[in-house]
Formats: C-alpha cells, structure tokens, sequence
C-alpha cells in the first residue's frame, strides 16, 4: 500500500500551487448576488420541480422530519415536514441538471403548471395548450392519460379549490411577447368552457381559497387586482416595489403573500416578501424570499441558506429545522407546500 | 470570516493535491476546490471547529466530483475497455510510473477514482470512505475491486504496486 500511496503522493504533488482565497471571496460575492435575481430563481424553482417529477408531486408523506432522495436516477432532495395533517416541502434544487427524458419535461412547458388540490392531477400548458392529466397510483407521470388540450392560445392553469374546474388565461402571441386578453374556466367534468374577460394583468392567477374570487397580478401595475368570475374587480391591491407575480393566497382567503423588491439606490436591492390584507394594509413584512404558506397565521420561510423558521402574523418566530445543503450538490433550496 | 480565509490558505495545498488526483487537471482541481470552500464558508459558523471543518470541506470536495461527473451529459474521459496507450522508455523509471498511473487513473469513472484516492491516498478504511462518498460500504468494496481490476488490465507496469500483497 505503501508503495501505491507514495506514487499517488508524486502524482498529486504535481499540481502547481495556488491561491483560492481571492476566488473564494468573488464566488461567495457572485452566489449572494445571485440569491438577489428571485425572478430567475424562481422561475428555476419551477423548472426543477418538474423535473423532478414523480417524487415532488407524489402524496408521498414520510413520517417526521425525514431527508431523502428521490428515485429514478435523478437525485433531487427534499425534506417534508409533517405538521398537522399537513405536508410542506423543502425542496433542494439543482442548477444546470440534465433534463429527464421521464415525466412532465418531455410533455411541454413546464414553467406553467399546477396541482390539483387533491393531488392527483396536473394542469399545465404545452404548445398546443392547456393539458390536464391524473397521475396513476404510482404517480408515474409518463402514465397518465392528456384528458384535453384547449388550443395554442391558453396558459396559465390554475385548478379552482375544489379541483372541478380549470382558470387559465387567453393569450394573443404577438411579435413583441404575448398579451393576456382574459381567462376561462373549464369544467373537467364536462369540458364546458366559460369564458371572462378581462385584459389587463400578466402571471399566474390564483384563485381564492372560496374559489369566489381570481386574483390577476399585474407587474406594470404593480399590483394584485381581485376579480370575479364574472369579470368585476372588487379590489386592487398593491403599492411601490411590489413584484406581484409571485404571490399566493393565505389558507383562510384573508391575505395575500407578496414578492417586494424594495430599491436600495444605487443598483442594489432587497428582496422580501408582505403579507398584506385584501385591502392593502401590510401585515407583516419578511426580508427573505422564499417562503410558503404554512397556516392561515403563519408563513413558513427560508432563512440564510439551510435554516426554516415559522413566521407568524403576530410576529412570533420558531425555528422549524436546520439542513446542511452544503454536502447534496444543490444550488440552493426552495419552499413548496407538499400536499 | 478572516479565521476562515486563513483556512483557506492553510489547507488550500493539501486540498488540490487531492482534487488533482480526482481530476488529473489543473484547473478542474482548482475549481473543485473552489466550490467545496465556497460551501465551507456557507457552513462556517455551524462546523466543528473542533477538527471537523477539514473533514467537512473534503466531503463536500469528493461528494462534489462525483456528483458533477453524475450530473454531466457526457463525460470528457470516456471510460473504455481498450487499454490506452501506455508511454514509452523505462516503464520502471518515476516519471514514466507516474505517467501511466496518471493514465491509468483517467480511465477510471469519478466514484472509482473517488474511491481509490480516498482508500489508498488519505488511507481512510471503507467504513470513513462510505460515509465520505454517501454511500455503503459495500459499494466502496465493489468500487475498489473494480478500479484495482481497471488499473491492473490498463496498465500492467503498474502490477507490482496493485498485486494483493503489495496493498494488504
């Protein structure tokens, strides 16, 4: 042994020095800038998620705090916390992953989807419109049957509460990007197509958790317009720094939970989150950026790069769990509600 | 984080004599590096100082090369069955030794070579390799005996150092 350590030894003495620490430094400086582009991120957030596939969109519910892997080669890590009947999904992405050839990335764009309430359906946009299939009992995605495709000139499927029906956006594509004309809502049981108009906004709409209310972002506005599904806005939320497509409705419909990138002055900005009532009023404001509904009262956040804390409404604070990243290969973490 | 650039320069050395051998290139051994001391930094305030930053950061800089080599759509040295070209001149010289373990190296999958640097260069015994690497012990059983057979098909001038009793 001897023997081959010391020409492994002569082998590594061979590499010619050098000093890391300056590299080091501008890496950590690169990574914290990154950490600030949160729209690019969380449009990777997405992407990854899809690629994952079958094992972040399963009910798969470990019991505990139990870290894992994913099957199918692909070697995505999550950690679910068990809460209350409730699952929630720390979801450790990766940057620059092989596509799958399994699942969801091969059926189209994976940027726009969303899970049925239940869990055990998928709607998304492919380019010939929007899809909506079931996973089978293994929630093998490559499986499941395409019940329908809408047409090219959808996107943006958002399941109603209740998982019946499907809101999507009608698009006109146009030279310069695409235009959001309005939205539909699809019954799945009968395909029967409502449509609403209602041209202004862009993003994902989420519909409220009563399922009498869309909420339409719209980032030139900066703001969250409340919309019926007759079309009326009963309300418009928003304010300076606001980056309103990322958002999402608190459990019980009381708030909204928004992106905010306040300007700092001189190129640099913050990225938080508000948690702010349906007419406006802040509640709570977060300076992190990833963070998911927990509870009707509490927000779930990611802090520095491996802690979780609970954030309530009245400002209490409690460490859910501490993860090293640092040893899976991933870039960084996301939150994402797991059932 | 000055008692942590301080570490860097402490352990850079040893740290790419490392990813050279996991590597066998300058600078893919000093972007392993790199990226493994970035994740340090991150972790900083929560290692045990206590001895088990440079554990830590090397964990982080193996995990990192076989899960980079994992995660890549090709790989620049294609493993094959057939021998390589072995240098000529002396095969019992030290340059040419070195040479054709080099070679010999390369002709390795990442996790072999993994495997191999960690049992036979930091001579740590298959219990700490597995828990390095993140996997069983039983891979690294089967990883090692693969590689040694690689190594001992691709370069026989090297057989003198891979015989079973050379390495008991």
């Amino acid at each position: 042994m001897n023997d081959l350590r010391s020409l492994l030894a002569d082998v590594a003495g061979e590499v010619a020095p050098a000093d890391l620490a300056p590299r080091v430094t501008a890496g950590l400086r690169r990574r914290a800038r990154r950490r600030k582009v949160a729209v690019a991120a969380l449009s990777v957030a997405v992407l990854a998620v899809g690629a994952v596939g079958t094992s972040a969109l399963t009910r798969r519910k470990p019991a505990g705090l139990t870290p894992a892997t994913s099957g199918g080669g692909y070697d995505g890590m999550w950690i679910d916390i068990e809460d209350a009947g409730r699952t929630w999904r720390i979801q450790a992405q990766r940057v620059g992953e092989p596509r799958s050839d399994r699942g969801l990335v091969t059926a189209g764009m994976l940027t726009e989807f969303d899970l049925s309430p239940d869990g055990t359906a998928i709607a998304f946009t492919t380019p010939a419109g929007i899809a909506v299939a079931r996973f089978d009992e293994k929630a093998e995605l490559q499986e499941y049957p395409i019940r329908r495709a809408i047409g090219p000139t959808e996107a943006r499927p958002a399941f109603s509460p209740d998982g019946r029906s499907v809101l999507y956006r009608r698009i006109s594509r146009k030279t310069q990007g695409i235009s959001y004309d309005g939205f539909a809502v699809v019954d799945l049981a009968t395909g029967a197509v409502t449509d609403v108009a209602y041209p202004h906004g862009d993003g994902d709409v989420a519909w409220s958790p009563d399922g009498a209310t869309v909420a339409v972002p719209s980032l030139g506005d900066q703001g969250i317009d409340l919309v019926t599904l007759a079309g009326a806005r009963v309300g418009r939320i928003g304010g300076p720094g606001w980056f309103p497509l990322v958002h999402g409705w608190s459990p019980d419909g009381r708030h909204q939970l928004v992106a905010i990138v306040d300007d700092l002055g001189g190129g640099r900005e913050a990225h938080g989150a508000a948690v702010v009532t349906l007419t406006g009023d802040v509640v709570l404001r977060l300076p992190l950026e990833e963070w998911v509904w927990r509870d009707a009262g509490h927000v779930a956040a990611l802090v520095g790069d491996d802690d979780v804390e609970e954030r309530g409404l009245d400002g209490s604070t409690r460490p859910l769990m501490t993860f090293d990243f640092g040893l899976t290969g991933v870039h960084r973490p996301t939150l994402r509600p797991a059932s | 984080m000055n008692d942590f650039e301080e570490f860097v320069r402490a352990r850079t050395p040893a740290l790419l004599r490392s990813a050279y051998l996991l590597t066998g290139d300058q600078h893919a051994a000093e972007d392993l590096v790199q990226a493994a001391l970035e994740r340090t930094a991150l972790r900083w305030r929560r290692i045990d100082r206590g001895g088990g930053v440079d554990g830590y950061v090397r964990t982080v800089m193996y995990r990192l090369q076989v899960d980079r080599w994992r995660r890549r759509s090709y790989s620049a040295e294609q493993v094959t069955d057939a021998p390589p070209e072995r240098a000529g001149g002396d095969p019992y010289t030290g340059a040419d030794t070195r040479l054709a373990l080099r070679t010999a190296l390369a002709r390795l999958t990442p996790k072999q070579r993994a495997v191999l640097v960690l049992r036979f260069y930091e001579d740590l015994g298959e219990a700490r390799t597995a828990e390095v690497l993140g996997c069983s012990v039983g891979t690294v059983k089967s990883q090692t005996h693969l590689a040694l057979k690689r190594l001992r098909e691709t370069s026989p001038e090297l057989a003198h150092l891979l015989s079973e009793g050379a390495l008991a």
